[in-house]
């Protein structure tokens, strides 16, 4: 531990140099002078921050990275060798034979496809909803926010007893109200996914709702005016002020929602409670493998086709959605 | 043709202040010490009449209720009563997009989003416009379509050749100075072609010289186009230099509504006389008594102005009556002028303004000072004594009551 943390200071000390070294001929090359006095400064300053980005971010991403190559082994770990690709080879057979792991890929697709834009809408909706200055829309604010103060794994449990199976069950003895027989929700193949998304979304749109609530304040009142002035409609002045005024916030929103939803986990393993085809995710696959089944080394390597696959994705989405440069 | 007609015209704003609590209520005792927030009257009885191509000037002090009044105009504000009729359409409830009118705002209101082009080309790709159109059996018909690419690129560049703006057109508001969005944006009012223009202090946010130049810019936008504008500014000058009609407003009601030169030679009141023209106009409270012939004005310090009545403006007959009233006399700086006799004053500083010189003077044991204007150039001397002579021909006179003037105004 002492010789990595030696090494990270060793790596930090380098990269600023590095910088410091390219700043300075920068400086001479523009006849300014190079104040080293700030440069000091600078490097205490991001010392701290610097230091824990090291040892809680990048140092497990790196560890996990490595475990990826090796059989690490969770009851074993001084047996621990390397092993080249074998752990990734196995992945992509796993994938390739439609084991678990294409389960996995495939419910998390269908839940991210459905919850990003469900969420989303639904935030903005409410948004747009409590988006003025009746005292009223504070208690609705509230409400809408109250979901995401609470912890994730009350929130599944909530759902799971309004959804359970039973005729005693909230769902169905509000079904019974219309003369529909019991159902079992979150036992059903079919429906099992679509209340996992539902009861993430509830959980989770408050948040996004105040960031679009904060966005809509930004938008200002003449513009809403001059459309009006200019004969824009109630829609037209939403599509042609508020979603554009809405964007640089929207491009953000979607980004967050989209890696939150891919590393989708509590809902599924806490609201359905056994590990089957209609509720694995990807990160439910991973921490069966490392706990159930002792494999560091494997579900290391598909942590990092995910990472890989998820940064791919985020970028592709900025390239599309992002401000156009000029 | 727009003529505007604004009947009796009142904006009551609800109170922000909170209503007292339900608590409160409840446990007060002395219901008369519950305050009830009172609703706030932003323009009162606002009667005008707009003959169409005509420049409208609202002027008046911040917060005067000419931005309101404005607004209600222009349909972004409700009418809380009277009437605001177009070539005999009542307005009231019609929305702002079928009034036919285009706003210019102070922060000039482009859409961050779009370039130049787009801001002005906005309404014209919003709106349909009628079209008549035959068909293959030769029956002609009246549809609603929308402008073509080729139409709106013509009205933009034609709009963008009038304001000068043909190379800016690519660009964002945020790559653009305070003066160039500001012709952006009269560019998307006149594109459509409106029948009246609202602009609510177009040149507040400009520094001063481009202010004066576009001051001017607009007036010949106005008579190249000949339709009917309305503009509000606090700025006396402006007011004064544009409009061919202006509106002088306080507290929600207006003073007075005059040409430019009228209202600068025959004010109703203290209000409009000390508010037009700079320097401000000098008030004196004075005393009068006097009959058809000869006036007295006699001074706070007790010195009289004895002034010939057939050479002054028109008095009302009833101040004449050789009895004393209390009134207050306005002369403008330019109209005192250094003499050999006179009323005494004292100068305590003096600007110099180039040819102009500027005095600060006061009356002998008065504290307040007045202006004189003068061309002369001499070595001025603070608490040097001079005499000065009151133009006849130009003072003004009001009721120190009322405030109201008590001369004939202008032969109409
Ligand atoms: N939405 C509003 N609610 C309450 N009072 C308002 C509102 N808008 C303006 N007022 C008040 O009405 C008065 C006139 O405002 P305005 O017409 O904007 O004045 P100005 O002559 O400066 O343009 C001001 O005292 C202002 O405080
Ligand atoms: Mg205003």
């Amino acid at each position: 531990m002492l010789v990595s943390a030696l090494i990270i200071f060793a790596v930090f000390l380098l990269i600023f140099g590095l910088v410091v070294f390219f700043d300075v001929r920068k400086a001479k090359k523009h006849n300014q002078k190079y104040h080293f006095g700030r440069a000091v400064t600078a490097f205490l300053l991001l010392l701290p921050a610097t230091l824990f980005a090291f040892f809680f971010v990048l140092l497990p991403i790196l560890y996990s990275l490595g475990y990826g190559f090796t059989d690490y082994y969770l009851t074993k770990p001084n047996a621990t060798e390397f092993v080249g690709f074998d752990n990734f080879k196995a992945a992509f057979e796993e994938i390739a034979e439609g084991g678990d792991l294409a389960k996995a890929i495939k419910n998390t697709a269908i839940f991210v496809v459905v919850v990003v834009p469900l969420q989303i809408g639904l935030a903005l909706l409410l948004a747009l909803f409590c988006n003025n200055k009746n005292r009223g829309t504070v208690i609705f604010k509230v409400c809408f926010f109250a979901p995401v103060t609470v912890s994730l794994a009350v929130t599944a449990y909530l759902w799971k007893e309004i959804l359970t199976g039973s005729e005693t069950g909230l769902m169905n003895q509000f079904l019974a109200l219309f003369g529909i027989p019991a159902q079992d929700f979150l036992r059903n193949d079919d429906t099992a996914m679509l209340w996992i998304v539902v009861a993430s979304a509830w959980q989770g749109c408050g948040f996004q709702m105040l960031i679009f609530l904060s966005a809509l304040t930004g938008i200002r009142k003449e513009l809403y005016e001059a459309a009006r002035m200019d004969g824009c409609n109630a829609f037209q002045r939403f599509l042609r002020v508020t979603l554009p005024g809405l964007k640089p916030t929207l491009v953000y929103i979607v980004i967050t929602v989209f890696i939150g939803a891919c590393r989708i986990m509590v809902q599924p393993y806490l609201m359905i409670n056994v590990y089957a085809d209609r509720n694995i995710t990807i990160s439910y696959y991973m921490y069966e493998q490392v706990f159930t089944s002792y494999r560091v080394g494997y579900s290391s390597a598909v942590a990092f086709l995910m990472t890989i696959f998820i940064g791919t994705i985020t970028l592709i989405q900025r390239k599309f959605l992002g401000e156009k440069k000029r | 043709m727009a003529k505007l007609l604004l009947s009796n015209i009142c904006k009551v704003y609800p109170s922000r202040d909170k209503q007292p609590s339900i608590f409160k209520r409840l446990f007060t005792k002395d219901k008369s010490k519950l305050k009830k927030p009172e609703d706030f009257v932003a323009v009162k009885n606002f009667n005008l009449e707009i003959e169409d191509g005509e420049f409208v000037v609202f002027v008046g002090p911040s917060g005067c209720g000419k931005s309101t009044t404005l607004r209600m105009i222009a349909g972004l504000e409700d009418i809380t009563a009277g009437e605001l009729y177009m070539d005999d359409v009542l307005l009231n409830n019609v929305d702002p997009m079928n009034r036919d009118m285009a706003m210019v705002f102070q922060s000039y209101a482009l859409y961050p989003h779009l370039t130049a082009y787009d801001n002005i080309a906005f309404g014209l790709k919003i709106r349909k416009i009628e079209d008549t159109v035959t068909d293959k059996d030769g029956n002609t018909k009246t549809i609603k379509r929308h402008h073509t690419k080729a139409e709106i690129d013509e009205k933009v560049q034609w709009a963008a050749e009038i304001l000068g703006i043909k190379e800016l057109l690519g660009r964002k508001p945020s790559e653009m100075s305070g003066g160039q969005c500001q012709r952006v944006a009269l560019g998307r009012a006149i594109v459509r072609g409106p029948k009246v223009f609202l602009l609510d202090e177009p040149l507040s946010n400009l520094d001063a010289k481009l202010r004066t130049s576009m001051r001017s810019e607009i007036v010949k936008l106005h008579q190249r186009l000949g339709t009917t504008f309305i503009y509000v500014t606090h700025d006396q000058i402006e007011a004064m230099t544009m409009g061919t009609k202006i509106v002088v407003m306080k507290d929600g009601v207006i003073q007075q509504v005059d040409k430019p030169t009228d209202l600068f030679l025959y004010p109703n009141n203290i209000f409009v006389a000390g508010f037009i023209g700079t320097p401000q106009m000098n008030f004196f409270d004075v005393v009068l008594k006097g009959d058809s012939s000869k006036v007295n004005l006699t001074l706070e310090d007790g010195e009289t102005l004895a002034l010939d009545a057939k050479k002054m403006r028109k008095i009302n007959p009833e101040y004449l009556d050789n009895e004393e009233h209390n009134c207050v006399l306005g002369v403008r700086a330019e109209h005192l002028k250094i003499a050999d006799k006179g009323i005494n004053a004292v100068l305590s500083i003096f600007e110099i303004l180039g040819t102009t010189t500027h005095l600060f003077m006061h009356l002998e044991n008065q504290e307040k000072e007045f202006i004189v204007a003068t061309d002369e150039s001499r070595a001025w001397v603070h608490g040097d004594k001079f005499k000065l002579f009151f133009d006849e021909e130009k003072i003004h006179l009001f009721d120190k009551e009322s405030g109201l003037s008590i001369l004939e105004g202008a032969k109409k």
